[in-house]
């Protein structure tokens, strides 16, 4: 209740700000497109945002389905950003062929890029800018992660299953250097193919399954034969979410939803102070946090340190010492 | 059936019953429910495998790893019931198998649906489980709608692939069978203990039950000291306890009956004893009054017989002084005392059949008669009497009666005769007509209706109340008006009744009654038609008679006999018709005129009998209600042909009818007298017969004299049977008059001595007097020997023709007689010519030879015959007889043919002393014949036809 009575009374602190700050700066108007299930992230970053000094963006937050129908069109016209939380709410978006200027958060990388694609909209266009927030961690520090808990004298072979649509994933894992003591290994299957026989030969090889956010190939009826695979095999899996983990894969690096509205926010008042609200280029989260089945690992016979002191280890190795207070 | 059950097995019953159905249902209930367990568990198990088997598999179906899988399916194996186990993927290829080889089923019972998607087939002998191998669905985001655009899952079912599992039932079956093996054996002894208690209880009922009955039975035997001892509890305890008082009680009131009972037996021997004595006395008293009664009866035929005799006596010499010399005086004194004795004599004759009939004594005879002579008979008897009142007494005999019957003709006439007579006497003007009709016709029997229907008082209902019952007449009065016993028709109705026929009366007060009865009859064999004489076609008749009935009846006659005849009832009728005839050319040869009287009241008469006899020469026969001899004489005088009296007899209107019309017609050739006396050559041929008279009464034995005196006959007298039998040793006699009561020795002993010194076929005719009129009697007579009876009181006439019928020789007439008796009967010989000539159809010759072929076979049949019976061949005997009979028939002798024909009749009824008896008379009937014929033998020459003829 108390935290329900901050938030009203930080609004009613933000609407002053506001209305102090529009007298003195003529104030951006936001939109912010959800779907139904991101309110409680969507609340943060307006409360923050209001927080934010010297910006009274004018914010308006619409839930949607299918369309934008609903929303009121002069109010969209003057909008001066729209930000899209998950991929419904940036396909919808998209489908309205607006050219305002869109910031996508809580999305993955691979299907940010396949609606890019699908809407023929790209990254640098000035008329109709448009960037994002990845769900997705980078290469790096998930390599860092298995370093961290694959402890080895020799280079860790990776394992990663590709398919057709992981096109850009690969491209970006074959564009980064690989850092020491890692050594990739793919295999390619494709959509209509059981990726059994492919993930045989691959964990034939690996020591990790480096498992990528790709729906054609992990997604919730091939996950579990996938890691009862690895498993048989004694190759942990080192996936891209904590349900992930819990469902039974070794370790993973993600972001929690304050560690995304907190970023949002930064990127937004960044945004907001520009003066033409100019979008920064799609980036990876900062923060993160690390998730670890010790059930699985204790099954694997790896003995491991607790969640924190992973982090911690990632980020020093990383020297990323920010995220870690954050 | 179970209500007939002991207490033992009732209660066996009982107990047993419930408790087997109960076992019995528990027992299959919990059979029923472990098999079916077993089944479920089965089922589960299997169900169980296949659920754990599916995400066991799930790695190896997913990956395709057939070692894992056939790890797995090996693993499995070492469930008991598992048989195979075979893992397919999602395609249907076979991935991995374990047991025995598995193969498509052949029959599958039943498929059913189970959760998860699992399929159990029923094989029978298995059961196969199919499981689908799936993958579970994994949540990899955090963030919901992530990445739910790009959720690509139409490559990815949850199928992975199959398993099949098949369970044997083996294992099931067997331990099936088991649970029902150790529930069996469970209700098995479950049910032999319950018996053996329910035995046991059964048989601690029923064993003092049985021991209670036992003693109850030993007490009911009179066994009052048995007690039941058992050792039952309760109720039984009470009813031992009952049964033992109640057998101390009876004992005690058993032996106070028993005293009791011997008091009341001391009580009633002394009174049997009282009773005892009353009886001899009785006994003795009834002996007494039998004889009493006996001596009453014997009382009563001595004194009948002791009447009769002496009234006999009276009669007779009253017959006899009738025929001397009298004044008119004397005359009438005699004709009263005449009247008199015999009306004493009839009514003597009625009390004693009577008294008869009471008796029980009354035998009818069955002897072959003609019922039409019969009647005639009686109404000639009466027709004095109806003269007297001028009556019309008429016989209707209707024409489909038999007229040869077998029959009681003297108690026939005896009932005829008494209706009749009452009938004259309650009738003052008008009829009496005897109808004789057929009422029922059988095949060997007929019953024949005879009504006497008279124009008199008639009778009321009441009086016809008082009819039929004895000594008592309809009017008390009427008995003091019209005399008679009042018997008469009640031993009428007695002899009715013996003859199986009823009688009665019709009857309104003053205009007459009808007096009816009916009686049965047997049909005589083979009966010969009344022979009419053939020439009577050719006559013509006129027949003038005003009573309708009599007219009637005449004309009946004529109509039977062909004749032409034409009737009238008035004289200018008469006259019309006799000049119609005269002037058609047809001439009248008869005229019959019947009147009532011919006194003053018909003067018309003599004048029309002399009219037709001038005017048309007609004969004429008179019919008159008379017998005056003086009218008869008139008549013929007057010209009348004939003179017949009423009523009118067949055989003599025949008899006229023949003599005036054919034998007259021809008087060249014929000399009727002649003929009616043949032969006459035997007259003098014989010397008077020599007869032995026995009578112990010293009267009848004088007027039996003087009767046989007058009838020309040598008599020789005894007064007892040994005088007789003294006599017969001292001279020959050609008959015997015996007396059958004669004290010492009875006329049928005398008898039977005479015939056990004769040979047979030689003996004397002895011929009984009795006063005894019934059959039985006569019977007894005949079976002694003797031939012939005569009733007492003696008739002059019937006496002749008996000893003419047994010595063959007429009585010689005395003049005086003969003087009254213008046209005397033909002489009975053994030879009726006239007959003989009939049935030859008036060929002399034919018929002489037809004799003497009879007469040369008699001796041959009398041969066969006698050796036959003396054989005791009864069917040989019958044989002879009845061939003899058919040729006596032929041949004209009566009395053979007669005798032959009873003898026939005796052998078909077995009647051995009557056969025998008739035997003899058969034997003296052919002595006699041929005797005759050997007396006669210029009758057999040539030229002696014209004689016969």
């Amino acid at each position: 209740m108390s935290k329900v009575r901050l938030i009203k009374i930080l609004q009613c602190l933000a609407l002053c700000f506001y209305c102090v700050s529009a007298i003195a700066h003529p104030s951006k108007r936001i939109v912010l497109i959800s779907s139904n299930s991101h309110f409680g992230l969507v609340h943060r970053i307006e409360a923050l945002l209001y927080a934010q000094p010297n910006i009274e963006p004018e914010l308006y937050h619409h839930v949607v389905d299918a369309s934008l129908a609903d929303i009121d069109p002069k109010q969209l016209e003057k909008a001066d950003l729209i930000v899209t939380v998950g991929t419904q709410a940036l396909a919808t978006t998209l489908a309205s062929e607006t050219t305002i200027p869109i910031f996508s958060i809580l999305i993955r990388e691979y299907a940010f890029h396949q609606m890019l694609a699908e809407h023929k909209r790209f990254l640098n266009d000035p008329h109709a800018p448009i960037s994002a927030l990845y769900l997705d961690h980078s290469f790096e520090r998930q390599f860092e992660l298995i370093k961290t808990l694959i402890p080895a004298k020799q280079s860790i072979p990776v394992g990663v299953l590709l398919q057709s649509r992981s096109t850009p994933n690969a491209i970006n894992l074959y564009q980064n250097n690989l850092p020491k003591g890692i050594t990739l290994i793919t295999s390619h299957t494709t959509a209509h193919e059981n990726p059994s026989e492919a993930l045989e030969m691959l964990l034939e090889e690996s020591r990790v399954l480096l498992a990528l956010p790709d729906t054609t190939i992990y997604n919730a009826k091939s996950a579990r034969g996938i890691l009862l695979t690895a498993y048989h095999k004694r190759v942990p899996v080192i996936a891209y979410s904590r349900t992930f983990v819990n469902n039974g894969a070794l370790a993973a690096v993600y972001s929690t939803p304050k560690q995304i509205a907190d970023q949002t926010t930064q990127i937004m008042a960044t945004i907001l102070r520009s003066e033409h609200c100019t979008l920064p280029k799609p980036l990876h989260p900062e923060a993160f946090s690390v998730a670890i089945n010790y059930q699985v690992a204790n099954t694997l016979g790896l003995l491991l340190p607790n969640e924190i002191q992973v982090q911690k280890m990632i980020q020093e190795k990383s020297g990323n010492a920010d995220a870690l207070s954050s | 059936m179970v209500n007939e059950w002991g207490i033992k097995s009732r209660v066996l019953f009982l107990t047993l019953v419930p408790t087997v159905i109960i076992s019995l249902l528990l027992g299959a209930y919990f059979t029923s429910t472990r098999i079916q367990d077993l089944e479920r568990a089965l089922k589960d198990r299997g169900y169980a495998i296949a659920l754990q088997l599916a995400p066991a598999s799930e790695y190896g179906v997913f990956s395709g790893n057939s070692h894992t899988l056939q790890r797995i399916a090996n693993d499995a194996l070492s469930e008991p019931e598992v048989r195979s186990v075979s893992i397919f993927n999602k395609d249907g290829r076979l991935l991995s198998h374990a047991g025995h080889e598995q193969q498509t089923p052949t029959t599958i019972l039943s498929i059913s649906d189970q959760t998860h998607g699992i399929t159990m087939a029923d094989t029978g002998h298995s059961l196969l489980f199919t499981v689908p191998v799936t993958i579970r669905d994994v949540i990899l985001e955090d963030y919901a709608f992530a990445d739910s655009t790009y959720d690509f899952t139409e490559n990815h079912e949850n199928i992975l692939g199959w398993i099949s599992i098949e369970l044997g039932r083996m294992t099931t079956t067997i331990r099936q069978y088991q649970v029902l093996f150790a529930c069996s054996i469970i209700v098995l002894i479950g049910l032999g203990i319950s018996g053996i208690f329910a035995f046991r209880m059964g048989r601690d009922v029923a064993r003092p039950i049985l021991n209670m009955a036992y003693t109850v039975e030993k007490i009911k035997n009179g066994n009052f000291d048995a007690r039941v001892y058992t050792n039952a509890k309760s109720e039984l305890r009470l009813l031992e306890s009952g049964i033992n008082t109640m057998a101390a009680a009876l004992k005690a009131a058993h032996e106070e009956m028993q005293q009791s009972v011997e008091q009341a037996t001391a009580d009633l021997r002394q009174t049997l004893e009282t009773i005892e004595i009353q009886n001899i006395e009785l006994e003795i008293a009834r002996k007494e009054a039998e004889t009493g009664s006996r001596i009453k009866s014997e009382f009563l035929a001595n004194m009948s017989h002791e009447i009769r005799t002496p009234l006999n006596g009276v009669i007779g010499f009253i017959n006899l002084l009738m025929k001397t010399k009298l004044d008119p005086r004397q005359k009438d004194y005699i004709t009263t005392i005449q009247k008199s004795a015999i009306n004493l004599l009839s009514i003597i004759n009625d009390i004693l059949d009577f008294s008869k009939i009471e008796a029980g004594k009354l035998s009818l005879d069955l002897v072959p008669m003609d019922l039409r002579e019969c009647v005639d008979d009686a109404l000639t008897l009466m027709a004095p009497a109806s003269h007297d009142k001028k009556l019309e007494l008429v016989p209707m005999f209707y024409s489909d009666v038999p007229e040869k019957i077998l029959g009681d003709h003297l108690r026939l006439k005896q009932i005829i005769t008494n209706l009749v007579n009452n009938a004259i006497k309650f009738t003052e003007e008008g009829s009496v007509i005897v109808r004789i009709m057929l009422e029922k016709d059988h095949e060997e029997r007929v019953m024949i209706c005879i009504s006497v229907t008279d124009s008199g008082i008639g009778l009321s209902p009441e009086e016809q109340k008082l009819l039929f019952q004895a000594f008592s007449q309809a009017d008390a009065t009427t008995t003091r008006r019209f005399g008679g016993t009042g018997l008469g028709l009640v031993i009428s109705k007695r002899l009715v009744q013996q003859m199986e026929g009823d009688i009665g009366v019709e009857s309104e007060l003053g205009k007459g009654s009808t007096f009816w009865f009916t009686f049965y009859a047997e049909k005589e064999k083979d009966p010969l038609p009344y022979a009419f004489h053939p020439q009577l076609s050719e006559l013509k008749l006129l027949v003038f008679e005003s009573h309708p009935t009599t007219r009637t009846s005449l004309t009946h006659l004529l109509h039977s006999w062909n004749i032409q005849y034409d009737s009238v009832n008035d004289p200018v009728e008469m006259n019309a018709a006799l000049l119609q005839a005269h002037q058609n050319l047809q001439p009248i040869d008869i005229v019959i005129i019947g009147v009532n009287q011919l006194d003053e009241s018909n003067p018309g008469i003599t004048a029309l009998i002399k009219q037709i006899k001038v005017q048309y020469g007609c004969k004429i026969i008179v019919l008159a209600n008379t017998t005056d001899q003086a009218v008869c004489d008139t008549l013929h005088d007057i010209g009348a042909a004939h003179f017949l009296s009423k009523p009118l007899s067949r055989k003599k209107l025949h008899d006229t009818l023949t003599e005036l019309f054919i034998y007259q017609r021809d008087a060249e050739t014929i000399d009727l007298t002649e003929y009616n006396t043949l032969p006459s050559p035997i007259k003098n041929t014989h010397a008077p017969l020599r007869i032995l008279a026995v009578d112990d009464n010293i009267y009848n034995l004088k007027l039996v004299a003087a009767l046989l005196e007058n009838l020309r006959y040598k008599v020789i007298t005894a007064s007892s049977g040994f005088e007789a039998l003294t006599l017969l040793q001292e001279s020959a006699f050609d008959l015997i008059l015996m007396d059958i009561q004669m004290p010492g020795m009875d006329g049928i002993e005398v008898t039977r001595r005479i015939r056990l010194k004769e040979s047979p076929g030689h003996h004397i005719p002895i011929i009984a007097l009795t006063a005894h009129a019934m059959a039985s009697e006569r019977e007894a007579i005949l079976g002694a020997g003797m031939v012939d009876c005569l009733t007492k009181p003696i008739d002059e006439t019937e006496l002749g023709r008996v000893i003419e019928r047994w010595t063959g020789q007429n009585p010689i007439q005395n003049e005086a007689q003969m003087m009254e008796d213008n046209e005397p009967d033909p002489i009975k010989q053994p030879v009726n010519w006239d007959q003989a000539l009939r049935l030859s159809a008036n060929n002399a010759n034919l018929a002489k030879e037809m004799l003497l072929g009879l007469v040369d076979s008699l001796k041959g049949a009398q041969a066969k015959t006698n050796q036959s019976f003396a054989k005791n061949d009864m069917n040989q005997m019958r044989e002879e007889v009845h061939r003899l009979h058919g040729a006596c028939c032929y041949c004209g002798v009566p009395d053979l043919k007669a005798s032959v024909a009873a003898l026939e009749s005796a052998i078909v009824k077995k009647d051995m002393d009557l056969t025998n008896f008739l035997l003899v008379e058969m034997n003296k009937e052919i002595n006699r014949l041929q005797k005759y014929i050997l007396d006669n033998p210029f009758l057999f020459e040539q030229n002696a036809e014209a004689e016969i003829v």
